[in-house]
C-alpha cells in the first residue's frame, strides 16, 4: 500500500462527558472516493471539522500529503489543498454565484503550492477557472444569480463547488445530498463521480445506497471509533457493522 | 453609468462651490459647520470600513480619532509645525494602538468584541484625562496649526478644502478596496467567517489589517479636528463619540460608500437646526434614527439607491 494522502492516528476529541472522537485511525489513499458512514451522533461531522481545522483535536495527529497539519489553522490547511464543504449550507449573502467561486479561487491563488497547475492570479484567469467550476457543478447558467434565488439543490451544488474551486488535493464533503430530492441527489452523485478523475474525496453521506455506488472504500464510525474500513462489499457483510449500523436500516 | 458619472460630477462641483456660495449668501459662519461635517464624514467612513464592510462592531472607534488629535496637538504645542510630521505621528500612534487593541479584541466575537473595544476606548479616554502635562481633563489649547504648503488652516474655507481633499482620497481608497480581492475577502468574512476561513482566507490577519487601516484614517480625522478647533480634549475619545459615529453610519447607510458622508451631514445639520429650537435636540434625532432603522434598513444611501433605480 502506498503512503496515504491523509493519515489520521489516535484522534481524540471530548465534549464534556462525550467522547466524540475516541482514538480514530483513518487512512485516505490518493485518488479514491472514501465514504464515512455511521449512525447519527457517531461523530462524523466532528471528525471532519478536526480534519479541516474548525475544531482542534485533544490528542492524536493528522498528516496530510506528508506534513503534519494537526495544529494548523483552517485557512492554512485549505492553502495546502485540503478543502471541505459544510452539512448546513454556508454561503455569502452579498455575493452572486460567480462571485462565490471567484472568491474561493482567489483565496488560495496567491498561496498556491509550488508546482501546482497554473495558479490563477490575474482577474481573467480567476474568472475562467471560476466558470469552469460552475460548469462542473451545473450552475453556469446561474452565474449572476443571487443566493436567495437558488433552489436548495443549487445551493448545495454551490456549497460543493466552493470546496472544489481551489482545485484541492483532498475534498471533504459533509452530506452533500442532505435534504435533496431524487433528481438532485442523482445530479450530485454525478458531480462526485466526475471528481474521481482528478481529486481525492472523503465523503460523509447518509444515503447508504449512494455510498455503496460511489465509494472505493468505506469506513464505519460508531460512537467515536472506526469499527470497520474496507471495500464496500466487505464492509456490507461485516457482522459488527450490520449489528451496529446497517442492521437497523 | 453615464448618469452616475454626471451625478458624481454634480456632487463634487456642489461641494467645491459651497464656501463661496455660503459667503455670498451671508452665511459664512456655516463654512466651519461644513468643515465639521467633512471631518465627521472621514471618521464615520473609517468606521464604515471596520463596521460596514468588515462586520466588526467596534465601540471604541473614537479613541483612534482622539489619539490622532492628541498626537498632532502635542507636536504643535511642542513647536513641531510640519504637517508631514503630524501625519506621521498621527498615523503611527493611531495604527499602533489599533494593532494592539485589534490583535486582542479580534480573538473575540459578537457582544464580547463590542465590549472589549468599548473597554479599550474608555481606557484611552481615562489616559487622556490623566496626562496633566497636556491639559488633563481640561483639554489642550493650541495656538498654531499644521504647516501645510503655506496654507492658513485657521481660515474656515481653506480648512474645508483641505479636509474635503482628505475625504475624497478616503472615499476613492475605500471604493478601490471594496472592489479588490482583499476587500471581497473581507466582505465574505463578514458574511460568514467560518466559511471564508475554510476557503483559505486568513480571516484573523485580514480583519486585523482592516482594523489598523481604519484606526489610522480615524486618527487623520482627529488631526484635522485639532486644526479646525484649535483644541483637543478627552471628550473626543469618550465612548459617546464612538456612539455618534455609529449613529451617523446607521443613518447614512452601513456598507455603502457614501454612508458615512450622508450620515455625518444629516446628523450635524439636524443638530444645528434643532438646537436652535430646543436643548433636547438629541430626543428628536433619536426619532429620526428610529425611522431610518425601521423604514430604511440600508440607511439614506440605500433609500437614494432605490429611488435612483426607479
Amino acid at each position: 500500500m502506498s503512503t496515504p494522502l491523509l493519515d489520521v492516528r489516535g484522534l481524540r476529541k471530548r465534549f464534556g462527558g462525550v467522547m466524540a472522537s475516541d482514538g480514530i485511525d483513518l487512512q485516505v489513499i490518493e485518488g479514491e472516493v472514501h465514504a464515512l458512514i455511521g449512525p447519527n451522533g457517531a461523530g462524523k461531522t466532528t471528525l471532519l471539522a478536526q480534519l479541516a481545522g474548525q475544531l482542534r483535536a485533544d490528542a492524536g495527529s493528522i498528516v496530510f500529503a506528508g506534513s503534519d497539519v494537526t495544529r494548523l489553522s483552517p485557512h492554512a490547511r485549505a492553502r495546502q489543498g485540503l478543502a471541505r464543504s459544510f452539512q448546513i449550507t454556508r454561503l455569502f449573502r452579498s455575493f452572486d454565484v460567480l462571485g462565490h467561486v471567484e472568491l474561493a479561487v482567489q483565496a488560495v491563488a496567491r498561496h498556491a503550492r509550488a508546482g501546482s497547475p497554473s495558479p490563477a492570479r490575474d482577474r481573467g484567469s480567476v474568472q475562467a477557472q471560476a466558470r469552469e467550476v460552475l460548469a462542473e457543478i451545473g450552475l453556469e447558467a446561474r452565474a449572476a444569480a443571487s443566493i436567495d434565488s437558488l433552489s436548495h439543490g443549487e445551493q448545495r451544488a454551490l456549497e460543493v463547488g466552493l470546496a472544489l474551486a481551489s482545485r484541492p488535493r483532498l475534498v471533504l464533503l459533509d452530506e452533500p445530498m442532505a435534504g435533496m430530492g431524487l433528481d438532485e441527489s442523482r445530479r450530485m452523485e454525478a458531480i462526485i463521480e466526475r471528481l474521481r478523475a482528478r481529486t481525492t474525496v472523503l465523503l460523509i453521506e447518509h444515503d447508504v445506497d449512494a455510498v455503496f455506488r460511489l465509494a472505493d472504500r468505506v469506513s464505519v464510525l460508531v460512537s467515536g471509533s472506526i469499527i470497520a474500513s474496507g471495500p464496500p462489499d466487505s464492509v456490507r457483510q461485516d457482522s459488527t457493522v450490520i449489528e451496529a449500523y446497517l442492521g437497523d436500516e | 453609468m453615464n448618469r452616475r458619472v454626471l451625478a458624481l460630477g454634480a456632487i463634487v462641483l456642489a461641494l467645491l462651490g459651497l464656501p463661496p456660495l455660503m459667503q455670498a449668501m451671508g452665511a459664512g459662519y456655516y463654512v466651519s459647520t461644513a468643515g465639521r461635517i467633512v471631518v465627521f464624514a472621514i471618521a464615520a467612513t473609517s468606521l464604515n470600513l471596520v463596521l460596514g464592510y468588515g462586520g466588526m462592531v467596534s465601540f471604541g472607534h473614537a479613541a483612534f480619532v482622539g489619539l490622532g488629535a492628541y498626537a498632532t496637538a502635542i507636536l504643535i504645542s511642542e513647536g513641531v509645525a510640519g504637517a508631514g510630521w503630524h501625519l506621521l505621528a498621527t498615523v503611527g500612534v493611531a495604527s499602533l494602538a489599533a494593532l494592539v487593541i485589534g490583535a486582542i479584541s479580534l480573538r473575540t466575537r459578537g457582544v464580547y468584541f463590542i465590549m472589549i473595544t468599548l473597554a479599550f476606548g474608555q481606557m484611552l479616554y481615562y489616559l487622556a484625562n490623566s496626562i496633566k502635562g497636556y491639559g488633563g481633563d481640561e483639554g489642550l489649547n493650541i495656538r498654531g496649526r499644521s504647516a501645510l504648503f503655506g496654507l492658513d488652516l485657521k481660515d474656515a474655507g481653506t480648512f474645508y478644502y483641505v479636509a474635503l481633499a482628505v475625504l475624497g482620497a478616503t472615499l476613492v481608497a475605500l471604493q478601490a478596496f471594496v472592489r479588490s480581492a482583499f476587500g471581497r475577502a473581507i466582505v465574505a468574512t463578514r458574511d460568514d467567517d467560518v466559511r471564508a476561513e475554510a476557503l483559505g482566507v486568513a480571516t484573523y490577519r485580514y480583519r486585523l489589517a482592516v482594523f489598523v487601516a481604519a484606526g489610522a484614517v480615524a486618527g487623520v480625522a482627529g488631526a484635522l479636528s485639532v486644526n479646525q478647533q484649535g483644541y483637543v480634549s478627552p471628550a473626543l475619545l469618550h465612548w459617546t463619540q464612538s456612539g455618534t459615529l455609529m449613529v451617523m453610519l446607521i443613518l447614512g447607510g452601513v456598507a455603502s460608500i457614501w454612508g458615512g458622508v450622508l450620515g455625518a451631514a444629516v446628523l450635524v445639520v439636524l443638530e444645528e437646526t434643532l438646537s436652535a429650537y430646543t436643548t433636547h435636540w438629541e430626543f428628536w434625532t433619536g426619532w429620526v434614527l428610529l425611522a431610518v432603522v425601521i423604514f430604511a434598513r440600508q440607511g439614506l444611501a440605500g433609500l437614494m439607491r432605490r429611488n435612483g433605480a426607479r
